[in-house]
């Protein structure tokens, strides 16, 4: 959690990309894998036009980035799942559950997970924030034709009111998401009401 | 008898207890040393940094660290596009990281502590108001809004501050709330109310002293989080502007080098690192120790 994502993702691409070649360093796929753009979707696009090897690009190239955002979240949410199933598995009911005579994992899967994941859901609708905040730096390291650099070179050129217009734009898909996770939240644990 | 068997043990108060516990947190002890190392570091920066950090030198570009080949001693951590020293860019960029997590923390803090007093001692309209500008602060992005002030203020040092400022006196604003709605109930402060202390005296004196330890916990976890944003912004050239030596502006000037010079982005990153993890460690061993909430 200590680790700055932007430095993270460069590590990742002198590891993968550069010294073992296993991974293109940046991009959303290779020059001579281009389609033809039609959802603009690149795994969609590339599985339309029938083409497998682009598809595989495509993928390859997702990869980095998508460690590089989600693996601070990933220590995050594992963090809050485990404090949550201490919490849990000191509850009557799982040592009901466990005096029953079930078994182990269905007991921490079906009567303790299911339970710890409450406070897993809503933090993780918290954390998505970071993550819109984390794509603008994500799409600069391995540049991405994102929303996120696009506000970054918005502000350089002082193209304000695109800026403006962005931060509104991430501003109403947060407090989307939060709401989908005030959903989700109902059916985890049907105490609560909307 | 001698006179050191007269005298009583020391008086045992909670703050007391609390530091012993603390040092005995080996890992958190070791964590504060690395911590004052970069504090050191950066306030003695002109009598440590083995070369002028902004002196250019193009027949030393991107030369390699001391110990590769290639490599002078003289430039252990080798050189960045310019020629320039990398260790000695890390040593002043410290003096910038460390200057905004505290700037921003002390501000932060002093504000929230400020907002979550009224809030709290107040209650009625002045907790609305001061509560929805929490929650609605809240609701948005860190980055983005950080990123956002910056698009609009411009670039500098001051403006890093408030950016970041503008949206970290929340946190704090919320502990000092829910603990002065705790601490205004209890019969020392019904005490100083009925001898006649006016609320600023209240405020003050008798609740804040008593809720200072969480607070100061929140502020030094959340100084981590502060490094690091304002790394990032510098990462993305929303800081500190160049020539001025900054961490998060080193990395992103490695980047353009990866292929052929991995030392210049690697090692800024490491410092970010290894700062931010010791006081991370650091701090949750305060947390530990002076938060009774966690004491087991």
């Amino acid at each position: 959690m200590s680790l700055p994502g932007f430095w993270f993702g460069i590590l990742l691409i002198m590891l993968f990309a550069v010294h073992l070649q296993i991974l293109p360093v940046s991009g959303r796929i290779g020059y001579d894998n281009e389609v033809a753009a039609i959802t603009g979707f690149l795994l969609i696009d590339t599985l339309l036009a029938g083409d497998i090897a682009a598809f595989g690009d495509t993928l390859r190239h997702l990869i980095l980035p998508a460690i590089t955002l989600g693996l601070p979240m990933t220590a995050i949410l594992m963090r809050v799942t485990r404090t949550s199933m201490l919490e849990v598995l000191r509850q009557d009911y799982v040592t009901f559950a466990e005096a029953k005579g079930l078994p182990r994992r269905r007991v921490l899967f079906r009567h303790a997970l299911k339970n710890a994941l409450i406070p897993t859901v809503s933090v993780a609708a918290i954390e998505t924030g970071s993550l819109l905040g984390g794509n603008m730096i994500v799409e600069t390291v391995f540049g991405w034709p994102g929303l996120g650099r696009l506000v970054v070179e918005s502000i350089f050129l002082r193209n304000y009111p695109l800026v403006q217009a962005a931060v509104l734009l991430y501003a109403v898909t947060y407090v989307l998401l939060n709401f989908v996770a005030d959903i989700l939240y109902t059916v985890l644990n049907p105490r609560v009401k909307l | 008898m001698s006179d050191a068997a007269l005298s009583l043990p020391p008086a045992d108060s909670l703050f007391r207890r609390n530091l012993r516990d603390f040092r005995r947190n080996r890992l958190a002890m070791a964590s504060l040393v690395v911590v004052l190392v970069f504090v050191v570091m950066a306030v003695a920066a002109p009598l440590i940094a083995p070369q002028d950090p902004n002196e250019t030198d193009l027949f030393r570009r991107l030369q390699p660290p001391g110990w590769m080949a290639g490599g002078d001693w003289a430039f252990p951590f080798g050189c960045d596009a310019l020629g320039r020293d990398i260790l000695s860019r890390i040593i002043y960029g410290a003096r910038i990281s460390i200057f905004i997590g505290l700037a921003v923390i002390v501000l932060a803090t002093g504000v929230g502590i400020a907002a979550g007093l009224a809030a709290g001692y107040f209650r009625g309209w002045v907790d609305v108001v001061i509560s929805r500008i929490v929650d609605i602060l809240l609701g948005f992005p860190y980055l983005i809004f950080a990123i956002g002030l910056m698009a609009m203020m411009g670039p500098g040092l001051l403006n890093i501050v408030l950016a970041l400022a503008y949206k970290e006196w929340v946190i704090p604003c919320r502990v000092v709330r829910g603990e002065t709605l705790a601490v205004r109930e209890l019969e020392y402060v019904e005490a100083a109310r009925a001898l006649g202390a006016g609320p600023r005296h209240i405020m003050g004196r008798e609740i804040l002293p008593n809720i200072l330890s969480p607070v100061i916990v929140v502020s030094t976890i959340r100084m981590a989080h502060v490094i690091i944003l304002e790394a990032s912004l510098s990462f993305l050239g929303l800081g500190v502007q160049p020539p001025t030596a900054s961490w998060g502006s080193m990395v992103s000037d490695g980047r353009a080098f990866i292929l052929e010079a991995w030392w210049v982005s690697t090692f800024p990153g490491l410092a970010i690192l290894l700062l931010v993890l010791a006081i991370n460690v650091a701090s949750q061993g305060l947390r530990d120790a002076f938060d009774p909430r966690f004491s087991e």
